[in-house]
């Protein structure tokens, strides 16, 4: 599995996860799956940027052809 | 009359109608179909859901009735391609492979699914019946949508079943998992600086949608695929939005157009997977809605993702793959399973007749490099029920030594949505549950053939008697 990281939105306080493949994208937003609204993941006051998160997931569409 | 979603329906209830449940009850698409599909599940049972009164996520009654579970089950399935359950692997292989059907186009006025045509702002995906099927999902999601595009090298068709969040009333957010054959479709388009056309076509004779889980090359049609397992030509039609050369099956229930203008990613998910756990959120483009043509009466088919409903319908294609593969190296392969418990990804059964030394071991090396999804081959003799995970068991409890049977294969390729693989690697196994070649083993304990044969519970029992006594699982 894609490793899960657990985030709180700041607006709703829903609890949910996002992805590696999400946060190794630099300044991506999240979107809150309850309220919907959208962040920047050092919004979260349950955020912690996983020393893990290496950014070497696909960006594939973006980036270059892999 | 072209075979279609209700020409199914129609002959199913009529030869089965305690396998389905028509709800007229008003229910919810907030979670509330899933729950009473998993509750059902629970006990075991897994009939075609009809809801003729569903509320919308945007709490309208919508206009659609709503079908889902039609594939949970793999009786089902099997009857729907004129197979049976323990040979879809060798029927399926036969149809897509040796029955290959091309497909024929109609005019528009010829197509059901043009019945009813909106395009542009007439067009309001929120009214559907789509369902949010689990507690983290962002909304109602396509999952029982095919997802179509056509290679702009070749102009041949790919179909493939990627969810799509209904983000609003005209823009969808897709997942073309990146080794998908969408995606390659969408990464020439992407280097040449053009939009990506898509579809997703929904509600068709089951047939069409196991069929379409084939595991084909690259690119090569799935249309034609389809019509080898639904045993006539598929019937496509022009699209309304995406030009005469973009052809949609005629005879599904909806069909939404739309156009990727560009590559930019936006979150999406979490999503509840085909392996029964909740997908992150990751970051996957969008597309804008172009048009929706659908029938007059059309049924918005739903696939339950990570339940039997969706897991059940891509064993066959998978279990034919294998079967393509492993025979062709080891002719004593006689059947192939792919199993509920393993999600119909993970597990592989394979049955052996009159096996020679190595081949067990050879079939297993062979079944984990069809797909990147199987995970674990388990191989035995003719006398043991791989269609029986009693019996299955059994042979791993007393047929096989670790140190001697078990093979494992670390750091390969894994499916991302195996929550113990470290994102898209792991290690896979298998175990030789077969009897040593050429030795002694030990025999069943079994009685005489004769006295078994002779032997009916009829004979001892009455059938209210039976009829009464409880099952228990053990």
């Amino acid at each position: 599995m894609a490793r899960v990281y657990y985030l709180n939105c700041p607006k709703c306080d829903f609890r949910y996860y996002v992805g590696e493949p999400l946060i190794a994208i630099p300044d991506f937003p999240s979107q809150c799956p309850k309220c919907h609204h959208v962040f920047q993941l050092a919004e979260s006051p349950t955020w912690k940027l996983p020393a893990s998160a290496s950014g070497t997931m696909a960006t594939d569409l973006r980036g270059k052809p892999s | 009359m072209a075979k279609d979603l209700r020409s199914f329906l129609n002959g199913y209830e009529a030869a089965h109608p305690e396998s389905v449940l028509r709800l007229k009850k008003e229910i919810s698409s907030n979670q509330e179909v899933t729950a009473l599909v998993m509750k059902l599940g629970k006990e075991e049972k897994y009939p075609v859901l009809i809801c003729e009164n569903i509320v919308t996520c945007a709490g309208n009654k919508s206009s659609f009735p709503l079908v889902t579970n039609l594939l949970a089950s793999r009786t089902r399935c099997a009857e729907s391609i004129d197979s049976t359950f323990r040979n879809m692997h060798l029927d399926f292989f036969n149809k897509t492979r040796q029955g290959a059907i091309k497909p024929e186009v109609l005019s528009r006025a010829e197509a059901p699914v043009k019945q009813v045509v909106k395009t542009g702002q007439q067009v309001d995906l929120t009214q559907t019946p789509a369902l949010y099927h689990h507690y983290m999902d962002p909304g109602p999601y396509f999952t029982a949508g095919f997802l179509t595009t056509y290679d702009p090298d070749t102009g041949i068709d790919n179909c493939a079943l990627q969810r799509g969040w209904i983000y609003d009333a005209r823009t969808v957010r897709c997942y073309p998992y990146t080794v998908s054959h969408n995606w390659l479709n969408m990464r020439k388009n992407r280097d040449r600086g053009q939009p990506t056309r898509m579809a997703y076509w929904l509600g068709h004779h089951p047939a069409t949608c196991i069929a379409a889980q084939a595991r084909l090359g690259y690119p090569e049609s799935h249309f034609a695929a389809m019509g080898g397992v639904l045993g006539e030509a598929l019937r496509l039609v022009p699209s309304e939005t995406l030009g005469n050369d973009f052809m949609v099956p005629a005879d599904a229930e909806v069909v939404v157009e739309g156009i990727m203008h560009s590559y930019d990613l936006w979150p999406e998910g979490p999503f509840g997977e085909y392996g029964g756990y909740i997908g992150p959120q990751v970051a996957n483009p969008q597309f804008e809605v172009t048009a929706i043509t659908h029938r007059k009466d059309a049924y918005w088919h739903d696939i339950l993702v990570g339940h039997p409903d969706n897991q059940t319908m891509g064993g066959p294609a998978m279990e034919a793959a294998v079967y393509e593969s492993v025979k062709q190296r080891i002719p004593s392969l006689r059947n192939v399973y792919i199993p509920l418990s393993g999600t119909c990804r993970f597990h592989v059964y394979l049955q052996l007749e009159n096996p020679w030394r190595g081949d067990a071991r050879e079939a297993i090396m062979a079944a984990l490099t069809v797909d990147f999804r199987l995970k674990h081959a388990f191989v035995f003799d003719m006398d043991i029920d791989i269609f029986d995970e009693r019996e299955v068991l059994f042979a791993i409890a007393t047929r096989s030594q670790w140190d001697r049977d078990v093979m494992i294969f670390p750091k390969v390729k894994a499916p991302i949505i195996d929550p113990s693989a470290t994102y898209d690697v792991g290690a896979k196994g298998g175990i030789d549950c077969t009897k040593p070649v050429g030795e002694d083993f030990s025999e069943l304990n079994t009685v005489d053939l004769e006295i078994m044969q002779s032997v009916n519970i009829s004979d001892y029992v009455s059938p209210e008697q039976f009829a009464r006594m409880p099952i228990e699982r053990m």
